[in-house]
């Protein structure tokens, strides 16, 4: 087996070595599958491996690649999907119960694109029972279990990609496709220690994916760096006819790389102040000081408020009205019962008490509020705050809704998520109980190369996305 | 969505400080068995108009899917339907002309981004 150092480098040098023959798409498979296969089930982070089909198709990308018929920077390289993701062959439960058998016998977009590109598919990586789109009060809502942390098993990966977050912090894959509806690719991010990005909304197709939030949902990669995520972006992005929300072509694209975009001179960047309303001690000052490394890059650092605006209950209405019509049938017939938690079990049936009038109130309030928010970049090119406001909770933490805290507005998921824009998290440094800190850029629409070259020059002067987690 | 909608037990506070204000009698739906309805209590709600919307709305779920429900599942209800009041209400303060379409389908703003990234 190949040893944890070569399992945990950034998917660009594991496909250089690939190119170049140093390295076995085979050997590379059969290691990260046993790590799976032994780590794994301990923290809960597969539904399914997909062990069969990962080997064929190692087995074809080494024999293509030793004929000369090299694809690209994928191939032969493994990930991991979000259960979400339609995988012909294998069970896709989208996290739940009453879809535990659920199969498709059709390829997502997403799938089919790095099937094109020669990736090596793991996995299934488990999630929260329909990323939450009926709602839930912790980690457990899981058809899997709750996901643990690979810094401290006591303690939760975040979600909806709770299983995403897993795979990739305990190196059980170099990247994983992620999910995020309002902040589920950034939070698991953050609490895992690793980089995860929110293109652009329409960026990536979303055909074959569970639906939660049709004007929200996005897909996008999850990695150990910046600069990985802008490579599989590349693999990944593009028009597809086949989702309603598609960016045009010559739009939806995304090319790698993107040597034009680094923080330089002039390059601006807005330091929120106002979008949450406690952070965890000693996270604003990583959060400062990872500012400050790009300030001695050249960049002008300026502090930055959001404008006041129901971000947050737009988008929490949003979401919840929309996974609605898309949940109608499972709320209906009443198998919503069936689901683990006790939200997720009835939030429906408040939910279809919307009317049509309060979902277009909600979406004429977004588009002002889009508005509102663009502006701001006239002036920054990304803005940047903490990827969460603390390190990872317990497990076990009580639900939500027992928290003291009246509705948090400005938070960053909610406003980024319901304009449609670019974000992309990286670890900062540790909190309580060495759990990693996350700092987060968010971008203009379409500026996802903006997002990308603050993160990866952060990570170019810093160490943090090289610190992993012990296991065995 | 990484969490599920919250409601805080300051708002709930609130929610209860303004039900005792209410001289409202609207039925305890959480009391009741499935598919009853009892007329014994006061709900809560930031309004007395809030807190008669959280309750009708609440009437309809439990005349649509009463025997599915537990108390408990009747109280949690009322809760989070207090909770989209509350969301609703934020909302519909946010000041709106006659003429500002609605984002049915979000539309990023394309024509307005390609030029910054051109600056650069």
């Amino acid at each position: 087996m190949l040893s944890e150092d070569i399992l945990f480098l950034p998917v660009r040098e594991l496909g250089e070595r690939i190119r170049t023959r140093k390295l076995s798409p085979v050997a590379l498979a059969e290691s990260y599958l046993e790590r799976s296969e032994r780590i794994g089930p301990q923290l809960h982070a597969y539904a399914t491996l997909t062990k069969e089909l990962a080997l064929r198709q190692a087995r074809a990308a080494e024999s293509e690649i030793k004929a000369g018929h090299y694809r690209g920077p994928l191939h032969g390289v493994p990930y991991a999907a979000k259960d979400l993701v339609a995988a012909k062959g294998y069970p896709t439960t989208w996290g739940a119960k009453p879809y535990a058998t659920q199969e498709f016998d059709f390829d997502a977009t997403v799938i089919a694109r790095l099937n094109d590109a020669g990736a090596v598919l793991l996995g299934k990586a488990a999630m929260i029972e329909l990323a939450g789109g009926l709602g839930y009060s912790g980690g457990n809502a899981s058809l899997t279990g709750g996901a643990k942390n690979p810094w401290n098993p006591e303690y939760w990966t975040c979600g909806s990609s709770s299983g995403s977050g897993a795979v990739v912090a305990a190196g059980l894959a170099p990247w994983a496709i992620g999910s995020d509806t309002r902040g589920s690719i950034l939070c698991p991010a953050s609490w895992c220690g690793i980089a995860g990005m929110r293109p652009t909304y329409g960026r990536v197709s979303r055909f074959g994916a569970m639906a939660i939030a049709y004007t929200m949902d996005k897909l996008g990669p999850m990695a150990r760096t910046a600069d990985d995520c802008g490579l599989v972006l590349s693999v990944l992005a593009g028009h597809d006819p086949l989702d309603q929300h598609s960016l045009p072509r010559g739009v939806a694209e995304f090319h790698d790389p993107i040597p034009h975009v680094s923080v330089g001179q002039g390059f601006r960047i807005g330091r929120l102040t106002n979008v949450w309303r406690e952070m965890e001690p000693g996270l604003q000052t990583a959060v400062d000081e990872a500012l400050r490394v790009l300030e001695r890059q050249g960049a002008k650092i300026v502090d930055a408020e959001v404008p006041d605006g129901p971000y947050e209950e737009a988008a929490e209405l949003t979401i919840l009205m929309e996974a609605t019509a898309a949940f109608q049938e499972l709320i209906s017939s009443g198998r919503c019962a069936e689901l683990v938690d006790p939200v997720g079990r009835i939030n429906g049936y408040a939910s279809m008490e919307f009317s049509a009038e309060d979902y277009l109130r909600v979406q004429r309030v977004r588009l002002c509020l889009q508005k509102q928010i663009d502006k701001l970049f006239d002036r920054f090119d990304v803005l940047a705050t903490a990827g969460e406001s603390s390190s990872a909770s317990p497990l076990s933490a009580p639900p939500d809704e027992d928290s003291d805290d009246p509705i948090a507005r400005r938070e960053p998921d909610g406003i980024s998520s319901l304009c449609g824009l670019p974000a992309l998290g990286v670890p900062c440094g540790f909190g309580k109980n060495k759990l990693p800190f996350g700092l987060q850029f968010i971008g203009r629409a379409l500026c996802d190369d903006q997002v990308i070259g603050a993160a990866r020059t952060f990570q170019m002067h810093t160490e943090w996305h090289k610190q992993r987690p012990s296991l065995s | 969505m990484p969490r599920a909608p919250k409601i805080s037990r300051r708002q709930f506070n609130c929610l209860a400080a303004a039900a005792a204000a209410s001289t409202l009698a609207l039925p305890d739906l959480t009391a009741a068995p499935p598919g009853e309805y009892r007329q014994t209590g006061n709900v809560s709600g930031s309004t007395p108009e809030q807190a008669r919307e959280v309750e009708a709305k609440l009437a309809n779920i439990i005349r649509k899917y009463g025997p599915r429900l537990s108390a408990a599942d009747r109280e949690h209800l009322r809760k989070i339907l207090a909770h989209n009041e509350i969301m609703l209400a934020s909302v519909r303060a946010f000041a709106l002309q006659n003429g500002d379409p609605t984002s049915t389908v979000l539309k990023v703003s394309v024509a307005e981004a390609a030029p910054e990234r051109e600056k650069r």
